[in-house]
């Protein structure tokens, strides 16, 4: 088995090693190219002590392997090599220590090559092949250590894995204190008033415009008509999607439509199955369910993303070729509806807007039906534009639009689902104040740095 | 050679479906319909080759005991146990099993993950959205911008003139810059697929 030196200890371990077997070193940050750089070493044997090497070898030995250098600084101890790890606020300490030692050639590489077959790519401006360095040898232009620390600094900082800001575990005296009171307390406000609001304050729900199209879109349906349905969502968002979903669902079961659902979604169709049937349930009792279910026809899991969509827009019947008892799906009755008359409407129930345009682009200006979209509250910015040019005949997105949509409905919602969609809602503005507290504490913040 | 059968085959599809859709060849339907049929039975191939790949990478790690490997145990457990119990009942994706996972595993371990994006949300925030940071400025305007047009307060707090306010955002700043976006994308994206048809994808500049 092939093997590597420790950067610590100078022990072989195996290649694929997560930690020393000899000193205990964490090895899971040493890339796996400068592991294998060093693979001709036999397995069990020590590298042998170099004899003198000569300057151009002792070079590259340096450049290849810079633990092997002259330590200079004094050299971390393994439990030191994992702080920057288990604690990143001491990471700035490490770079500062490391910016002090000459940079290596190693050190030089952004992307190295697949297992060594490739050679590395060099930084703009840094030369790979420089001969090691004494360490009290002023670096050359464009190595300052200033700058590459500033730069590290700043690299680090606009990925959101760092600490912008630097906490020490214990701040030092005299420093400012944590803000960790000032978070529990406004925690703690923005509860109290959620809670002790007056509840009565949502007496009319905003109805965003395409709220009321949608609604008459539905109702001008004729009793029993074919609906194809996208369920664009799945488990991940169907806290919000499903109750949004819900008045619209209840509206077309009430209008006796025939349901045909398809998903490209993995775990859509499973979701669908649920709410339809917890939809039919509720408006049908539980015996007229179980025969209404029977006639929703379930296209199934379609992969492939937009391509097959277009089919879904000229050939449906070729989109859903079985159905799950392995009856060709073609030949049950709202399928053959659907192929002489068409879907009188196509239903678009997506947590994300990409799934309604490609609908609206890959479907709708094949088939002609009438889209109407229902979606979370994040989608309606993007979707808005088309609703507004007519390519869409309602939408309803959010809870706002779904309490809306409910109070049109001719049968009320029972009251859970409506104490659950002012529960939600209530979350939802407490999300919203939880945001608006985490950016005033943050500008707070900024304001107390030096 | 084999780049530019490849090349031409995507060249002919592309023509075909151009062709179909702008109503040029109506007596090509029916071929392109098998086209897109080719095109379902190549996604759900490529779905299985994926889980197989899948399978086979997470093998190698536990295999080769490397970090973290007791998620891959338990990744290979799972697929094993659903694919295993899925075609063991002639039921399918309707077998009790199978929706008992779905039900106690799958469907609450989605909406918890997704959850977490919430606390992800206000810990960047609270982090990077500073006045401070490269285009800090342009990024709270923004997030105001979107405040003032979604938050679920503004229509009971503020006048009704507050919900004009917004539905004029909505409707006219946010859709201009929108169409913006949908067309420049549009054109780019037709720009790409025909730049890369007629010079391949090797090509550069």
């Amino acid at each position: 088995m092939s093997t590597f030196g420790c950067p610590h200890c100078g022990q072989p371990n195996p290649l694929n090693a997560s930690f020393c077997a000899h000193c205990g070193t964490d090895l899971r940050s040493l890339p796996r190219d400068e592991r294998s750089s060093q693979e001709a070493r036999p397995s069990g044997d020590l590298p042998p002590a170099p004899e003198a090497p000569l300057p151009g070898e002792e070079g590259r030995l340096l450049a290849e392997q810079p633990w092997l250098q002259p330590e200079t600084v004094e050299s971390p101890s393994p439990e030191e090599e994992r702080l920057p790890e288990e604690q990143p606020w001491l990471r700035p300490a490490q770079e500062e220590r490391d910016a002090m030692e000459p940079p290596t050639a190693a050190s030089q590489r952004l992307v190295t090559g697949l297992q060594g077959l490739l050679e590395p790519v060099e930084e703009a401006g840094l030369a790979l092949e420089t001969p090691a360095q004494a360490p009290d040898t002023p670096p050359p232009a464009g190595r300052d250590p200033e700058l590459l620390q500033r730069w590290q600094m700043r690299f680090a900082e606009e990925v959101p894995l760092a600490d912008p800001v630097p906490t020490p575990m214990a701040p030092p005296p005299g420093s400012r204190r944590g803000y960790g009171m000032e978070w529990i307390g406004l925690a703690v406000l923005v509860l109290g008033l959620w809670l002790l609001g007056p509840p009565t304050l949502r007496s009319a729900p905003h109805g965003w415009p395409g709220t009321q199209a949608a609604y008459q879109a539905v109702e001008a349906l004729p009793i029993g008509a074919s609906v194809l349905v996208d369920w664009a969502y799945d488990p991940a968002t169907a806290g919000e999607l499903d109750r949004v979903a819900y008045p619209v669902l209840v509206h077309l079961v009430d209008r006796n439509a025939q349901f045909v659902v398809v998903s490209q979604f993995p775990g859509g169709m499973a979701t669908a199955r649920r709410t339809l049937q917890a939809v039919q349930v509720e408006r049908l009792g539980p015996m007229q369910a179980r025969t209404a279910a029977q006639q929703v026809v379930e296209g199934g899991f379609l992969p492939g993303g937009a391509p097959v969509l277009a089919l879904l827009g000229q050939a449906t019947e070729l989109g859903l070729p079985v159905d799950l008892e392995g009856t060709p799906a073609r030949e049950r009755a709202p399928l053959q509806a659907l192929q002489e008359t068409g879907p009188a409407l196509a239903l678009v129930l997506a947590a994300h807007s990409e799934d309604v345009q490609r609908w609206l682009e890959q479907v709708q200006p094949l088939n002609r039906v009438p889209v109407l979209a229902v979606t979370a509250a994040a989608a309606d910015p993007v979707l808005r534009p088309y609703w507004d040019s007519g390519q869409l005949v309602g939408l309803v997105s959010g809870y706002d639009s779904a309490q809306a949509y409910a109070r049109w409905l001719e049968e009320p919602l029972p009251f859970v689902e409506e104490v659950r969609i002012a529960g939600l809602q209530r979350g939802q503005q407490l999300g919203f104040w939880l945001l608006v507290v985490a950016l005033v504490l943050g500008h707070l913040r900024l304001l107390g740095e030096p | 050679m084999d780049r530019r059968v490849g090349g031409t085959v995507a060249l002919v599809v592309a023509m075909l479906v151009l062709a179909d859709r702008f109503g040029l060849a109506p007596a090509t339907r029916p071929w392109v319909n098998v086209l897109y049929v080719w095109s379902l039975l190549l996604a759900g191939f490529a779905l299985l080759l994926g889980a197989v790949h899948l399978a086979g990478v997470h093998l190698g790690r536990v295999r080769r005991g490397e970090a973290e490997w007791p998620l891959s145990v338990a990744l290979l457990a799972a697929l094993a146990v659903t694919v295993g119990v899925g075609l063991a009942d002639p039921r399918g994706i309707r077998a009790p099993a199978v929706e008992w996972i779905f039900d106690a595993v799958l469907a609450p371990g989605q909406a918890t993950l997704f959850a977490l994006t919430g606390l992800f949300l206000l810990t960047a925030i609270h982090r990077f959205v500073r006045l401070d940071r490269p285009g800090g400025l342009w990024i709270l305007v923004g997030l105001v911008l979107v405040a003032v047009v979604q938050a679920p307060w503004p229509p009971d707090l503020l006048p009704p003139l507050w919900a004009r306010l917004a539905d004029w955002l909505l409707v006219w700043p946010v859709m201009a810059a929108w169409r913006g976006v949908l067309l420049g994308s549009a054109l780019a994206s037709l720009w790409i697929g025909g730049y890369l048809l007629i010079r391949g994808p090797g090509s550069r500049g």
